[in-house]
């Protein structure tokens, strides 16, 4: 028993990162309405800038443009280089919110939340940039003692961390509920329009909330530099816990969020210790501990679900694939140009297409969950790598065979998963995938006993009477014919969603979106549609799967992790979401995809990524449809400007 | 046996009754009218009617079937369908969509059957939606988005959705609110039109005018309780019903501006 209690109580250190995350994404939600995924990121800057303080006395900065680094003599002491890193967080927080979140203000959670995806992107590609990926551990800067609990050595630096987040949670959650600036900020988040007529100003109330959560996410970033160490990277993994200390504080009660913080850390560590004694079954052994944070946003979700606040709509007009049929004209070229580079294409160009072939249908699942349903899913890859896995397993059936049980099995199992997100919408749907393709990712891709082969899956080329289709076949590496394949089954997606398009089934989709109460009124099952929506997004993504695992033939689970996801969303958004326009752009634009080798000469780098994350934010704040809405957006400005020219000739 | 009986139906929130005891009979082929006072309880009955609310006692049947445990769209289904006040239309679906996604009865295999083959096994549902549009004079706007119409358009969009699959009996949640006179008095004559073509109707709304005119019978709702019922002109005389809602002089007004349309629907008819 006490040994269970000495690993709960290890756990509380990182259980604090997680409450001290949850308490920022609280004050940031009810200071602007977002839900804030670069909270990982807020932390990351003032640490690493504080981290480089202390190691070289260099200040780096996360800018483009101007030099990044200034030598400023030897290294600091705690105070002025903590107090640096702060300042440099908050200037970025500050810019951030003048030129992204304020505009976004009305804008769909989603499209914000989507955003900060952005910023986090963009925060890590500018400190990779400024002072590299690696991970970097600071002086010890709380007491390290070690001390004895029941026989066992306790580093106590972690009690003290937990002391740390207590007191801040606390005086946070007194200074809201007894403050003027407090109750401001209340009044603001329940009524915007009732505060701007008593006098208060919400964007100024937003911006001083985006401050102090920097403040919280950056004290406490760099005091856990001087625990775990601090990387470009590593701060973003305490988002999925973090959201789900704030799902069980109801996106409300900071004190709340911070024992569900520190207790998730507990039950994290906890499994640990179950997975050493050998407790867990050898298939879980990846990431058990991931389970526990996914259990409680379930569990929430299940429980209390309809109740937890949430705007309603999703995807903003203008973002919604076009009621007009598929323009014959654009697509003809575009797939006629493909089969050329096909046909006469170099290696590398056939391998990037590839890439945009295989991408494009991945978002084509996107599509049908977002376009048609109106939810913003992040588990779209994650079930990509299910079915690559799967294919792998079932290789010794045979090559129709073989892919067809892994697709039809993907399905199931992304429907199944599907179910207990069915009853949320929205911002909180995007959470739920998320947790999801975090489990995926952590449990069962890092399980040698999931992926089999010792952690390295293998298909055998695919064969069909007697003919190799697989990417090796004849000379030329990547071969023709597996090109065609994949093209074929990259338009087949294609067809089917213009086909569901036009449709009955498309149209249920669409009343469900638009309105579940008339949809139910009208005789639409509301539910039973949206699993229909989730199956046909999971086949499609299982599709996209299967063509990823015959593309690689050796595998790991590398480029299927939720960050990786997370970039993926972000990409389609760029291209466009909701629209097969839109995938296929994205698809293009994916890391080693067309776009890459047309411009850059193939590769992915770190200003690619950068390009990525700003572009993602451009976009969600200039132009809502990305660019596959582009051409539309043009003559819609178009027109108005024309109209505007005819009135003032006609007041003239 | 009238279409849809409710006996008794009650539904609470924590102490307060919204409907208290409400027993209506809405007879086939009939247009039966409810009226009361604002926050009487009217659209909570429609709500619990249709599955949006559940009861806390009484019971529902329609069409000789108990509605209990039945969803929204299981009753829709049996052919009871219904308007929202607040519209509620499908806004990125064109006006015709709004209505084929009404009328389609999607069965268990037609996700495969819509993907595979798009478009197949539509044109029977194709005619019921241009009867629904043609009867509400929407033709020429049917590829339009609901939202580039006006209000009074979008009043009937909403209408003849919910004819769309052709109901046996669709409830009314206020359809001309909002609509000016000639408007309104336009809607009254249609709704008359559609009970010759086979359909009852359940109507609430505010314009007295419209409600005293075209309905065959009329309840009245007040505080969650029925206080009377009876035809038109029954309950145009009824005291309780002056004090509880016609009381002040301009609903006497409106009364008897109603009697005038009366007449002109008796001579149409």
């Amino acid at each position: 028993m006490s040994v269970w209690l000495v690993f709960a109580l290890l756990g509380v250190g990182t259980g604090s990162l997680y409450a001290a995350f949850a308490i920022a994404i609280i004050i940031v939600y009810r200071g602007s309405g977002v839900v804030n995924f670069a909270v990982g990121a807020m932390a990351m800057i003032p640490a690493i800038v504080y981290a480089e303080l202390r190691a070289t006395g260099d200040l780096v900065l996360p800018v483009v443009v101007i030099p990044d680094r200034y030598d400023l003599g030897s290294p600091w002491g705690f105070w002025p280089a903590s107090i640096a890193g702060l300042l440099v967080g908050m200037v970025f927080t500050l810019v951030a919110e003048r030129l992204v979140f304020r505009r976004l203000r009305g804008a769909p959670a989603v499209t914000c939340l989507v955003a900060t995806v952005g910023l986090t992107v963009v925060a890590q590609g500018l400190m990779v940039r400024a002072a590299g990926a690696g991970t970097r551990r600071t002086p010890a800067i709380l007491p390290d003692d070690v001390i004895d609990v029941f026989g066992r050595s306790f580093p106590v630096d972690r009690l003290w961390i937990t002391g740390v987040v207590l007191v801040l949670g606390g005086g946070i959650a007194a200074g809201y509920r007894r403050t003027r600036f407090g109750i401001a900020t209340r009044a603001a988040f329940l009524n915007e329009k009732g505060a701007i007529l008593l006098g208060l100003d919400p964007r100024r109330l937003g911006q001083i909330n985006w401050l102090i959560a920097t403040l919280v996410a950056g004290t406490t970033g760099i005091l856990a530099s001087s625990l775990g160490g601090v990387s470009p990277f590593n701060y973003s993994l305490y988002v999925v816990p973090a959201l789900a200390a704030v799902l069980a504080a109801r996106l409300q009660s900071v004190m709340v969020a911070v024992l569900a913080g520190v207790g998730i850390g507990m039950f994290e560590a906890v499994t640990v210790h179950m997975v050493a004694k050998g407790h867990v079954p050898n298939l879980l052994q990846g990431g058990f501990s991931s389970l526990v944070p996914f259990a409680v946003i379930v569990v929430m979700l299940i429980v209390g679900g309809r109740t937890l606040p949430d705007r309603s709509f999703v995807v903003a007009p203008g973002q919604r694939p076009p009621a007009a049929p598929p323009r014959w004209w654009v697509w003809w070229p575009v797939i006629a140009v493909m089969c050329i580079m096909i046909a006469i294409g170099s290696s590398p160009l056939r391998f990037a297409l590839l890439q945009t072939l295989f991408v494009s249908t991945l978002l084509m699942s996107v599509v049908v969950v977002t376009g048609f349903i109106g939810q913003v899913s992040l588990a779209q890859l994650s079930f990509a790598g299910f079915a690559a896995f799967m294919l792998s397993r079932f290789d010794g059936l045979g090559f129709p065979l073989a892919p067809i049980m892994a697709i039809l099995l993907t399905t199931v199992v992304g429907t199944l998963v599907s179910i207990p997100a069915l009853r949320v919408r929205g911002v909180l749907f995007a959470i739920v995938s998320f947790s999801v393709a975090v489990v995926f990712d952590e449990v069962l891709y890092r399980s040698p006993t999931f992926v089999g082969n010792g952690g390295l899956a293998r298909v055998a080329e695919p064969r069909l009477f007697g003919v190799d289709l697989g990417i090796y076949a004849g000379d030329d590496f990547p071969s023709r014919r597996f090109a065609f394949l994949a093209l074929v089954c990259c338009v087949g997606c294609g067809l089917v969603l213009v086909g569901l398009r036009r449709s009955g089934l498309g149209r249920r989709m669409f009343a469900v979106n638009s309105n579940e109460r008339a949809a139910a009124a009208s005789g639409i099952d509301v539910p039973g549609t949206k699993v229909t929506a989730a199956m046909l997004a999971s086949a499609i993504a299982a599709v996209a799967g299967v063509m990823f695992a015959y593309k690689a033939v050796d595998f790991t689970g590398a480029g299927l992790s939720a960050q990786d996801g997370l970039q993926l969303l972000a990409l389609a958004y760029i291209g466009g979401i909701g629209s097969i326009g839109g995938a296929v752009i994205a698809g293009c634009l994916a890391p080693s995809a067309l776009a890459g080798y047309l411009l850059t000469g193939g590769g992915s780098s770190i200003e690619q990524y950068l390009v990525t994350g700003l572009a993602l934010i451009i976009v969600t704040v200039a132009v809502p449809g990305g660019l596959a809405g582009l051409p539309d957006l043009l003559r819609r400005m178009g027109q108005q400007r024309r109209s505007g020219s005819l009135s003032t000739t006609a007041d003239g | 046996m009238a279409l849809l009986e409710s006996r008794g139906l009650t539904v609470s929130y924590g102490g307060l009754h919204a409907n208290d005891q409400v027993d209506i009979d809405i007879t086939e082929g009939k247009l039966v009218g409810l009226i009361g006072p604002n926050g009487a309880g009217k659209t909570t009955f429609i709500d619990a009617i249709t599955g949006f609310t559940p009861l806390s006692a009484g019971t529902v049947t329609f069409d000789g079937v108990d509605l209990e445990g039945k969803s929204p769209d299981e009753r829709a289904h049996l052919g009871l369908t219904r308007t929202f006040q607040s519209l509620e239309l499908f806004e990125d679906l064109t006006v015709r969509d709004n209505l084929m996604a009404a009328a389609e009865k999607a069965r268990w295999n037609s996700f495969i059957t819509d993907i595979l083959m798009p478009g197949r096994g539509e044109r029977a549902y194709q005619q019921q939606v241009d009867e629904a549009l043609d009867a509400l004079d929407l033709a020429e706007y049917a590829d339009r988005l609901p939202s580039d119409m006006s209000h009074g358009q979008r009043k009937l969009i909403g209408v003849a959705r919910a004819l769309a699959a052709r109901p046996k009996l669709v409830l009314l949640d206020e359809p001309a609110a909002g609509l000016d006179t000639q408007e309104s008095q336009k809607l009254g004559f249609k709704l008359r039109e559609f009970l010759s073509s086979g359909m009852s109707l359940f109507l609430i709304d505010h314009d007295m005018g419209l409600v005293l005119n075209v309905c065959d019978y009329i309840y009245v709702l007040d505080f969650g309780r029925i206080i009377a019922h009876g035809t038109p002109a029954e309950v145009r005389k009824d005291p309780t019903v002056i004090a509880a809602y016609l009381g002040e002089s301009a609903g006497e007004a409106q009364a008897s501006a109603g009697t005038a349309l009366n007449i002109a629907t008796e001579e149409q008819s």
